[in-house]
């Protein structure tokens, strides 16, 4: 019997039945309507990348041979040479870029923030559905907390879909889905005799919107299991992978918003040479991500794109000829931002200090979302 | 579609126990659902002796130990294999190893290191998981556990220290430890906050008692808190649901190294539920997990008011007999249908 089993549907097949087959609620279309998000804005899509791990700017601005991708979108857009981070660790302090707030978290606290988050606004304020809003990951199961927090005006249904780039495509699953066969999805009277069960096992409701969603995630996984993405290796993979499936997604999906939180430049706490070699590569992933975008009629001059670290490292090298984070300099405590898109200003350099959780307040206001709860201020300097 | 479960008040463990209470009870200590021939065994048992029995077992402890590997996100690259900290189980099942100083192995391991490298990492680390104290409001004891962790010799917590097993060893011992602990596996185990007071008493007795964490669990779980827990259900923790759907179809728990892959595949989504449907799939079309043929039932009926009973906890309504019963029995294909739609319900993931 091998009814469950296939080999992975085509990407054709992917965009067929999401567009328009009736089985499983795949009948909404990949995305909703695009048009622009504001009045008189040419912005459609944004992405974040968030360049956690700690990454200092004298390994970024300050050694521009490093990172050619990055200085051309300062060129094309707007730097902020000093923007203010938090030392709250690694999960903190990425999580308070994206809630607006600087809040003491636990480094390995493995729990989602009482605030929400910038998806949850923009999901909940522009009425988008999950498949509109993505977060890829390379920092594993504690990553994954950043989809949405815990505040009961928002929540898990206004959450970003995200998925761990590391995490999904690690070589281990990798060969139990070869051992065992990919499934192809459920079709014909299988699908509707399943469909007839859960219609009863939900006590005859109509399925959720949540349901529906998931559907079209099953189908999105089982297309990228079939490419190359699950089969990057070497230093900043995991970081390498998450900025792919990022491309992926603005192909298959062209989401509103897609935020991209890296973690394997903190890899110089032990090897500062293996930290320059992840900034190199997320570079170029960075690079190859702005080409896609570049070369896509559809996303050419409607997409943004805004890069900054969480935090930086310490001044000077540890015992270990590595970089921790935790002496308090301006290296940790100040990084260099990128924000890149139709609506921004070309060539700017904004010096004067602002802060890592202004970037929040910034992309909602792109939007046209109400980011009720965060802390920081909208960077209008950077508007052209 | 039912949500709860109807469970007697107030919960005791000399009541015997069912399907529902066995399933909860063994998912939250052996990490899955009972294998046939402990379901065989246990039900209709007393609680409090059902528990007694987990405790006596490796397995219970190789659960508890995997759970605080993953508190510690000592998970994927950074996860202990063939290390000295696989004895542990087996220590704590003799009792020559209490709770307590199972973490402090931990947290000495070359995982724990490599996984919270340089002194502010591994000390804010220390700080937060074993003492559940908020750095940022404590600067002064972190940049002291610091100096500590490079060899000079400082007052931290309150203990002297001059090394990084120093810090560890303050922190472990110190008497906010056992609460803090306390306080995370009644969370763990109830899916509600510790009381304040409770806390406070519990912590104070395993400080006092370090081999009394197995009979804090027993009373725990006899408490109303846990019998809410079982009524309103609760939902699988990743590794919990690749253990649960093997059991549930039939097969031994799987390897570590299949379960854990499974669980970090499923860690890298937001929402796992897709990937989970996924897996079902694929087990339900493999050897060894596989169901019968539709046309092999003798009684198709029996057959699925057997499955939800085991995969939920609950008998059918009429309405889910009759539609579940038509489908296991009209193909071949019926029963890894009816399998289908119960493993990737919301039901069957709060159990």
């Amino acid at each position: 019997m091998s009814y469950f089993r296939s080999a992975s549907p085509s990407r054709r097949d992917l965009l067929r039945s999401a567009a328009g087959a009736g089985m499983m609620g795949l009948s909404a279309p990949l995305a909703s309507a695009i048009g622009p998000i504001r009045p008189g804005m040419k912005t459609k899509h944004v992405v974040l990348v968030i360049m956690a791990g700690g990454v200092r700017s004298r390994e970024t601005f300050g050694s521009p041979k490093q990172i050619p991708n990055l200085v051309q979108l300062a060129d094309e857009g707007v730097l902020f040479t000093r923007l203010r981070t938090a030392n709250l660790g690694h999960f903190g302090a990425s999580m308070s870029i994206v809630t607006g707030i600087s809040e003491a978290r636990g480094i390995r606290d493995n729990s989602r923030a009482p605030d929400p988050t910038l998806f949850e606004y923009v999901r909940k304020d522009l009425g988008l559905a999950a498949s509109d809003v993505w977060v890829t990951t390379s920092g594993g199961a504690q990553q994954v907390n950043y989809a949405y927090g815990l505040h009961p005006d928002y929540g898990q249904k206004y959450g970003a879909t995200t998925l761990d780039g590391d995490g999904i495509f690690n070589e281990e699953f990798k060969g139990i889905v070869a051992k065992l066969g990919t499934p192809r999805p459920l079709a014909g009277s299988d699908a509707e005799r399943v469909s007839e069960l859960r219609r009863v096992l939900r006590g005859g409701a109509p399925p959720s919107a949540a349901e529906t969603s998931r559907a079209r995630v099953e189908r999105y996984i089982l297309e990228e299991l079939g490419r190359g993405v699950t089969g990057m290796t070497g230093a900043g993979a995991g970081d390498a992978k998450a900025i792919q499936l990022a491309r992926n997604l603005l192909s298959v999906f062209r989401p509103r918003m897609i935020g991209v939180v890296l973690q394997q430049a903190d890899i110089a706490h032990g090897s500062f040479n293996g930290y320059t070699e992840v900034i190199r590569r997320n570079d170029a992933a960075i690079g190859e991500l702005v080409a896609a975008i570049r070369g896509d009629e559809t996303l050419r001059d409607s997409t943004a794109v805004v890069v900054l670290p969480e935090f930086g490292r310490d001044a000077d090298l540890n015992s270990r000829r590595g970089l921790d984070h935790g002496d308090g300099s301006d290296d940790l405590r100040f990084v260099h931002g990128v924000a890149w898109g139709p609506d921004f200003k070309r060539g700017k350099v904004v010096k004067d200090d602002r802060r890592t959780i202004d970037v929040m307040p910034t992309i909602a206001d792109l939007f046209g979302a109400d980011p009720r709860h965060a802390k920081g201020s909208v960077l209008r300097e950077i508007y052209s | 579609m039912p949500t709860t479960h109807p469970t007697e008040f107030p919960p005791s463990l000399e009541r015997p126990i069912n399907d529902r209470w066995l399933r909860a009870v063994c998912i939250d200590l052996l990490g899955r659902p009972p294998v046939a021939s402990e379901r065989e065994a246990w039900l209709g048992r007393p609680l409090g002796s059902v528990l007694d029995q987990l405790w006596a077992t490796d397995s219970t402890w190789k659960h508890w130990l995997d759970e605080q590997l993953y508190f510690f996100m000592l998970i994927d690259q950074f996860r202990p294999v063939g290390t000295s900290l696989d004895e542990l189980p087996e220590r704590l099942v003799k009792g020559s190893m209490t709770t307590g100083e199972a973490l402090h192995r931990i947290a000495l391991s070359t995982s724990f290191e490599l996984r919270n490298p340089g002194a502010d990492t591994f000390v804010t680390v220390v700080m937060e998981q074993f003492c559940g104290i908020e750095v940022q409001s404590s600067k002064r004891e972190l940049e002291i556990g610091k100096a500590a962790y490079d060899g000079r010799t400082g007052v931290f917590l309150g203990s002297r220290a001059q090394s990084q097993s120093d810090v560890v060893e303050v922190a472990a011992g110190h008497k906010d430890a056992a609460r803090f602990f306390v306080g995370r596996e009644y969370e763990r185990l109830t899916r509600t906050p510790m009381p304040k007071r409770d806390r406070a008493r519990a912590g104070k007795r395993l400080h006092r008692e370090p081999r009394a964490f197995p009979d804090l669990v027993k009373e725990w779980m006899g408490s109303e808190a846990y019998a809410e827990r079982v009524a309103r259900g609760a939902p699988m923790s990743n590794r919990t649901w690749v253990r649960a759907v093997y059991v549930d179809l039939g097969a031994p728990p799987p390897s570590d190294g299949t379960t854990e892959a499974l669980r970090s595949a499923l860690d890298g989504l937001g929402d796992p539920a897709p990937l989970r449907s996924t897996i079902a799939r694929m087990l339900l079309d493999a050897d060894g997990t596989r169901p019968p043929r539709g046309p092999e039932l003798k009684d198709a009926g029996a057959w699925v008011a057997d499955v939800f009973q085991r995969l939920l906890g609950r008998a059918p309504s009429a309405d889910e007999a009759s539609a579940f019963t038509r489908v296991a029995a009209e193909s071949g294909d019926g029963p890894a249908l009816v399998l289908y739609t119960l493993l990737s319900s919301p039901e069957y993931e709060s159990s």
